[in-house]
């Protein structure tokens, strides 16, 4: 059974032409110096009515003047400048904690013991701080965390407006979510940007938000 | 957090640290409180132990099937994105929300509930 290419009708496999439209059926050479001699119920060629183009995917924000989509290698930059100001700060956090404790109990192991129990408290609690302030307050305040700032990067939702505190909460939340498929999910999301039309992440996705590079 | 975190059925352990919280609640009136459990049920799950992370409490085990969910369903959207028109990735997500807030409201009242029975079953014993 062979298709039209034209209307999609079904033909016989050795049919020239279609039944149905009469256009030449694909892999069917015409004979050199004989016109296509439509066969079929209508001889007058039937009248296509055009179709509008389908469009895939969610259309992009309107974009500023002079802004782009902000390309993968400024998004990871940014990151890592969050990461690191991150790590930072939790280290100034333990020298401070740890000065504390080493002023109030002395040099003896029970300080040693003491720090490394709040240390421990300390570590999740203090990466959820800090992430939350950056990646969902300041987002949502001024459109990029300090990372992103650095880097010109302003994170906005379909209409061009700042995201709220909920969407940049949900976003970080999708992000954490993609870290719990093992391997394959943050390292998708990562990458997502370097094949997506819009350059955005998994986590963008969830939430309809677009990374923009600012001029 | 599965290298990092480790667990049994007493405590957590941070690179082999153990983790000391101990819960004001029950300290104080011998009665533990909704969370309690929690941080050890969410790491026995990440080791693929669920059923002892259920014992502990049920919102450990939830909470991680939960994300992954949630993720699986994310890595699934990314692909379908490219072959899907707007109006059908609305109704998508649609779905996706409604599904997700379900869960999430099921999850709770059984959380809820098992902290109940917890507390209720302590009451009856003193």
């Amino acid at each position: 059974m062979a298709f039209c290419t034209n209307c999609g009708a079904p033909n016989q496999d050795a049919a020239q032409f279609c039944t149905t439209c009469g256009a030449r059926l694909s892999g069917v050479p015409a004979a050199p110096g004989q016109p296509p001699t439509p066969v079929g119920p209508s001889l007058t060629p039937p009248t296509i009515t055009p179709q509008p183009a389908v469009s895939y995917g969610v259309p992009g924000p309107p974009l500023p003047p002079g802004a782009t989509y902000a390309v993968w290698a400024d998004r990871v930059v940014g990151y890592l400048i969050d990461s690191l100001l991150v790590g930072a700060g939790m280290a100034v956090l333990y020298l401070i904690v740890g000065g504390f404790f080493a002023m109030l109990a002395g040099a003896g192991s029970s300080a040693a013991s003491g720090m490394c129990c709040m240390m421990i408290i300390l570590f999740p609690l203090a990466s959820l701080l800090v992430g939350v302030y950056n990646r969902v307050y300041l987002v949502a305040q001024r459109g990029s965390s300090i990372g992103q700032g650095v880097m010109k990067l302003k994170v906005v939702d379909g209409n061009g407006n700042l995201l709220t505190m909920g969407t940049a909460a949900i976003r970080l939340l999708a992000q954490v979510a993609l870290s719990f498929v093992p391997v394959v999910g943050p390292l998708l999301d990562l990458l997502w940007p370097l094949w997506d039309e819009k350059r955005q992440t998994l986590h963008d996705k969830a939430v309809g938000s677009y990374v923009l590079k600012m001029p | 957090m599965r290298v990092i975190f480790t667990a049994d059925n007493n405590f957590a352990y941070f690179v082999g640290h153990r983790i000391q919280v101990v819960c004001a609640a029950r300290q104080h009136f011998g009665v533990p409180c909704p969370t309690c459990g929690l941080t050890r049920g969410i790491v026995l799950s990440l080791h693929g132990h669920i059923g002892e992370a259920w014992r502990l409490s049920p919102a450990g085990p939830l909470a991680v099937l939960g994300m992954l969910g949630m993720g699986f369903t994310l890595l699934a959207f990314g692909r379908l994105e490219r072959r899907r028109t707007s109006d059908d990735l609305s109704r998508i997500k649609c779905w996706i929300e409604r599904s997700a807030l379900a869960y999430g409201a099921l999850a709770t009242v059984i959380w809820i509930s098992s902290w109940v029975s917890v507390i209720t079953r302590l009451l009856v014993k003193t």
